[in-house]
């Protein structure tokens, strides 16, 4: 349980689940975050030792155990995904783990938030976000890209598989500030399957 | 309303069940659903559907679909109307109205006609010789050719309609839903790859649709029977996308594709489903492409060849076949091939009277005249049309003998209400010369076709050059088996179905790129949709527009919405001709994007209005929004400028806001600032390298201000760096710099120093960050804290402490923007709306005021601290600042190098200085030009340099500004001028930047 004190970038945003059912979007808020940078051959056996598996090596490939889910970012940068207030006792254990290698971990926990998109109808939504191909052979369950979507940068995971009762599910990591537009534009996304126009916070009338 | 009188009583792929009531030009009409606007007029006898761009001719049908060059409306009124829509592409439905546009005050009436009879002065480059001629002869003309010509009006209002973009990958994409890309679609779809097949029009089927129900017979079986079955194998596979009304308008590198789905545009608007949008771009990227986007037919050219009733010898079979209307009573038809000998048999057969078929061939199929002359046609060989009569739709043609290039004796005046033409076929290659495909001349087509390929794509069928539809089916098999292989699958050609009851088709042609006439300067139009005659080509080449590229922009032929596609073949024969050159000499114009016009909503999809554009918010943006701030966008960030009190104006609150921060307490949130973790043993080495100043001996606890320079020596962004520890660093940046910083430094690490063991993360927004300042923050910092002692003296200027709120772990910053006391609270950005609460709380009994970033900068600017971006503009360096104290003098960093050139140690450069006016209560205008003399002299005027930032000062109860003027420094207390622009030159004296310190001195 998240220390309530603490508020999420989308703590203003109730789920959505459109009419027929196909597509719901909700915010998976306050996981724990890390950044990791090290260089992957050398960080390797350390990591496995802390998380229970092995850093990710190529684009899209993620690592899962129970401790974490890993997503590659690229070649010497991984984020690494936990329970939430979780994360800085990760961090240390890493940082335990990896003294004497060059290194470096980077709590983000607050500096990003997800949002799922699942339903039968979630593929389809997120092309029209992202150029990534988001077809069912090109895009497998267990992976995990980085990306524009709209015009937000994110890291989308595909956390539950199309064959599960409800569709695939997608984490759609993106940065706080970005949150409430990614929302509404995921939201205009899925109108065509019957999501409600959502309207974004921003903040005009500018100026005077 | 009239009746239908023009349709065929049974046949089409209209529902006759479903009758559609719709308007034309204040008009009432009715046809049926599957009808278009063309078909449905064609039903009632309608022909003239416009009038032309230039000289305001009568125009009428010409094509069935997009080919056609001037059948132009506008669909609808007010917000929703839809100017330049070709009537032989909309669909009718139940309420539409079409208005005719480039008319006035009717479309029967027009006075602009009269540009018609002025056509003599209305000649090729009419525009270019204006602009050449006497000097304002363009201004006398541009109002009036502004009000004559045009091409539809935009509505005014606000689109209120939805658009779409979706991005999708696939293994082949079939462009053209025809007999060659129906198999190709087949053969690769059976392989087991991914397939978008995009159709032009409302259903697949190409030129199958326009042919008799059962001539041909496919499998024995009328061709709507093999569509139906190609149809439900192609949706029964999940992988095949079809879409229909989908246009392909451009072919872009590396096989990214653009195509335009019409959603909505066919229904009543009633009918149109609110979820969907009306339009859709498609954003494809296909590993290997089929083009079979089929060939167009390109009429004659001769004298009077523009009438209304004068159609494509195939868009006549079209209104026969695909919409059962017979466009005419009596017609004549009039070709240079076989395949137009199919109209006369196909209208005779619907009831027309064929009063004669001309052909300018001496010979023709000895089959086709056989049939002719058993259905009563007379056949006129080697013959040609010279004339034509009929004021607003084509009642009677002339005809005479033709001796190769001239006339020979009259044969006689044959009536007609229509005339179908057809001056041969020519392979739709426009998107594949977009993919930068090579054409090449064929000489048996008369015609361009597809020669060598750039990107991976391939032609099948009549975009080919392949017009037999038993070739089209084989190629088109061949073709998209070839793509699916070369995608990566095993793939085999499907079967083509066996063909029986074939009509004639397109062979045997004669090129005759203008037909002779009698007349001197004939009427004989190339470009139908812009006015342009062979006269114009002709006056154009003798003008010395000798490229065809010249050519067509002196003439504007093949310009337009139509883009020339039955007139640029034409226009490239009859060039070659008046110069006297072969045609693949002469070549052609270059197709660009979009291959047919699309709307502006379509290309924008869903950014637009509110989420046009990110519009990023700190964790306390919600508390800024309810207690009055105004936003400024910094960047993509909305920031509070200022938080207006009931009542207050924006200049009230600021200088009460400016006051507090200095009397009592102030707040900022400072969340914004670009903040990157350092970390690894060369951290230290790389700050030294990226920073002007010395960062080796930095201690852990301590922090320091630094300023980065490109590599020209120019400041680029500041910021102060925390040590964390030995090997662990927090830098921060400017606000706008944040993503740019991390950028570059990411690629120093990796391209010039991938020897320094150093990371970098970005962590702005993992930090919420509380700017308090004022004598009293000392206070409040120790009410808020758990554990820490603010005392300043302890606790000093450029150091940081780890420290709880309420158990919540803070860092807290002992650094300042405005020279007051200060401490920044960085906490965990999930705690930042309740840190923000809890200060307001703690510091309202001090009278705490929320700042925003307009008394950030008055504050800032009363101490003489620079904002990069708005004191600098990338042509300042450290020196020109006069901050020479932050530059090192023996390591090396960054820019260093550039500070040594002879310009950058000009003597006159410009420097930062401040300026005040004499009259304390005028404030100058930024960018305002500094001047050495009382009043302006004659120009050139000597500029010496501009105000940077300007204020009014609560604090110091007085304008104040930053400049940069040149040799600043040297001129401490001269009276310079800022010019402005109604009035004289303001004087003003010439200070140090920190103004408090200044007003200090002279207090003490």
């Amino acid at each position: 349980m998240a220390d309530p004190r603490r508020r999420s970038p989308l703590a203003h945003r109730a789920p959505l689940t459109a009419e027929g059912g196909t597509l719901t979007i909700a915010e998976r808020p306050l996981l724990g975050r890390l950044v990791l940078r090290v260089d992957a051959d050398k960080g390797d056996a350390a990591v496995a030792t802390v998380i229970g598996a092995g850093l990710p090596k190529a684009v899209a490939e993620t690592a899962l155990s129970e401790a974490a889910t890993i997503f590659w970012l690229s070649p010497d940068e991984w984020m690494i995904v936990t329970a939430a207030e979780a994360e800085e006792r990760l961090a240390a254990d890493l940082g335990a783990a990896l003294a004497g290698i060059h290194h470096q971990i980077a709590v983000v926990s607050d500096y990003y938030t997800a949002i799922e998109i699942a339903g039968a109808r979630a593929r389809d939504l997120l092309s029209k976000l992202t150029t990534l191909d988001m077809h069912a052979r090109a895009f497998k369950p267990g992976e995990a890209r980085a990306g524009i979507f709209a015009k937000a940068n994110g890291v989308l995971f595909q956390r539950v598989a199309d064959d599960a009762g409800g569709g695939p599910a997608f984490d759609l990591a993106v940065r706080w500030s970005m949150a409430d537009y990614l929302w509404c534009v995921v939201a205009e996304a899925g109108h065509e399957w019957g999501l409600p126009v959502e309207h974004p916070v921003a903040g005009e009338p500018l100026f005077h | 309303m009239t009746a239908q009188h023009f349709r065929r009583p049974a046949g089409g792929r209209i529902d006759r069940g479903r009758k559609v009531a719709f308007s034309f030009d204040g008009r009432r009409f009715e046809g049926y659903a599957g009808d278009t606007l063309a078909s449905a007029l064609l039903a009632h006898g309608e022909q003239m559907v416009a009038r032309s761009f230039k000289y305001h001719r009568p125009r009428g049908i010409v094509g069935a679909g997009s080919e056609d060059p001037a059948g132009l409306v506008q669909i609808g009124r007010g917000a929703n109307a839809d100017p330049n829509t070709r009537v032989t592409e909309q669909e009718i439905y139940d309420g539409l109205e079409a208005i005719p546009q480039n008319c006035f005050p009717s479309l029967n009436f027009d006075i602009n006609v009269l540009n018609d009879l002025m056509s003599p002065f209305y000649s090729a480059g009419f525009y270019y010789k204006t602009f050449m001629g006497p000097p304002g002869s363009w201004r006398l003309f541009e109002p009036i050719v502004r009000h004559s010509a045009g091409m539809g009006v935009c509505p005014a209002e606000p689109d209120p309609d939805r658009y779409d973009q979706v991005n999708r990958h696939c293994d082949v994409l079939v462009i053209g839903g025809g007999p060659a890309g129906l198999m190709a679609a087949l053969s690769a779809a059976r392989a087991g790859a991914r397939i978008i097949l995009c159709e032009e029009t409302a259903e697949i089927g190409g030129r199958l649709l326009s042919y008799p129900e059962g001539a041909p017979t496919l499998n024995g079986k009328p061709a709507s029977a093999w569509l139906d079955s190609v149809r439900g194998e192609l949706a029964a596979n999940p992988d095949v996308t079809l879409l229909t009304r989908t246009t392909v308008t451009g072919y872009y590198a590396m096989n990214f594709i653009v195509a335009w789905e019409k959603v909505s545009d066919h229904l009543a608007p009633g009918e149109r489903d609110s979820h969907l949008p009306r339009q859709r771009t498609w954003r494809i990227r296909a590993k290997e492409v089929v083009l079979a986007t089929g060939a167009i037919e390109r009429p004659l050219v001769f004298n009077g060849n523009d009438r209304p009733g004068i159609m494509l010898a195939s868009a006549v079979r079209t209104y026969l076949h695909r919409y059962a209307v017979v466009p005419g009573r009596s017609a004549v038809v009039f070709t240079n091939n076989d395949s137009a000998w199919a109209a006369a048999f196909d209208l005779a057969e619907a009831g027309a009277l064929i009063t004669g078929i001309v052909d300018i061939r001496e010979a023709a199929d000895p089959g086709l005249v056989e049939r002719a002359a058993a259905l009563d046609i007379p056949v006129h060989l080697n013959a040609v049309v010279t004339a034509t009569s009929g004021r607003k739709r084509l009642s009677s043609v002339e005809i005479a003998g033709r001796n190769v290039d001239t006339v020979g004796e009259d044969i006689g005046r044959l009536t007609a209400d229509v005339m179908a033409v057809s001056g041969g076929w020519t392979p739709n290659v426009a998107l594949f010369s977009q993919s930068r495909g090579q054409l090449r001349y064929d000489n048996a087509l008369s015609a361009f076709r597809p020669g060598r390929s750039v990107q991976k794509e391939r032609s099948a069928g009549a975009a080919n050059g392949t017009y037999g539809l038993g070739a089209c089916l084989g190629e088109g098999a061949a073709a998209g088996a070839a793509a699916a292989e070369a995608a990566g699958f095993a793939a085999k050609p499907a079967a083509p179905p066996a063909l029986a009851a074939m009509e004639p088709e397109p062979a045997g042609i004669e090129a005759l790129w203008q037909v002779p006439s009698k007349l001197k300067k004939p009427k004989a139009f190339v470009d139908l949709q812009d006015d342009v005659k062979v006269s114009d080509l002709k006056l154009a080449v003798q003008e010395g527009y000798r490229s065809v590229e010249h050519a067509k922009r002196y003439t504007t032929t093949g310009m337009g919405t139509d883009q020339g596609k039955i007139a640029n073949m034409n226009a490239f024969g009859i060039l070659a001709g008046a110069l006297d050159k072969p045609i693949p000499a002469v070549g052609t114009t270059t197709f660009r994007q979009p291959y047919k016009p699309m709307t502006i909503g379509a290309l924008a999809g869903a950014h637009v209005g509110e989420t046009f554009h990110p519009r990023r918010g700190t964790p306390m943006h919600h508390w800024h929004r309810e207690h009055g701030a105004v936003f400024e966008p910094v960047g993509d960030w909305l920031r509070a400028r200022v938080y207006k009190r009931p009542g207050e104006d924006f200049d009230a609150a600021l200088m009460r806001e400016c006051k507090s921060a200095r009397t009592d307490i102030g707040v900022l949130d400072a969340s914004t600032l670009g903040k990157i973790d350092i970390r690894g043993k060369d951290a230290r080495t790389f700050l030294n390298r990226v920073y002007t100043n010395a960062w080796l001996k930095l201690a852990p606890g301590k922090c320091r201000y630094g300023l980065m320079l490109g590599e020209d020596g120019m400041v680029m962004d500041d910021g102060v760096t925390a040590c964390i520890a030995d090997d662990h660093f927090h830098m921060t940046t400017t606000t706008g710099g944040a993503a740019r910083v991390l950028t570059w430094l990411e690629d120093y690490l990796q391209t010039e120093w991938p020897d320094l063991d150093v990371y970098l993360t970005s962590v702005t927004e993992q930090w919420a960050v509380a700017s308090i300042c004022g004598p009293k923050s000392a206070e409040l910092v120790a009410a808020l804290c758990d554990d820490l002692d603010p005392d300043p003296e302890s606790f000093e200027f450029m150091t940081w402490r780890d420290a709880h709120i309420d158990g919540v772990p803070v860092r807290v910053f002992r650094i300042s923007f405005t020279g007051e006391l200060s401490y920044e609270i960085n906490i965990s950005a999930s705690y930042g709306a309740w840190l923000w609460e809890k200060v307001m709380a703690a510091g309202a009994p001090h009278g705490i005021t929320p700042y925003g970033t307009e008394a950030m900068h008055v504050l800032r600017a009363e101490k003489g601290f620079i904002i990069v971006g708005q004191d600098t503009d990338g042509t300042v360096t450290p020196f020109d600042l006069r901050m020479d104290w932050i530059v090192k003098k023996n390591t090396d960093f960054i820019g260093r190098r550039s500070l040594t050139r002879s310009d950058t140690q000009r003597p006159d450069r410009r420097q930062l200085v401040g300026l005040v006016t004499e009259n304390p209560s005028v404030v100058l205008m930024e960018g305002a030009q500094i001047i050495g003399t009382p009043s302006e002299p004659t120009p050139p005027v000597k500029m010496l340099g501009y105000v940077t930032s300007s204020y009014f000062s609560p604090n110091l109860n007085r304008s104040i500004a930053l400049a940069l003027v040149e040799s600043g420094g040297e001129r401490m207390d001269e009276r310079l001028y800022v010019s402005q622009k109604d009035g004289a030159p303001i004087p003003v004296t010439v200070t140090e930047t920190d103004f408090l310190k200044t007003a200090e001195q002279a207090d003490g």
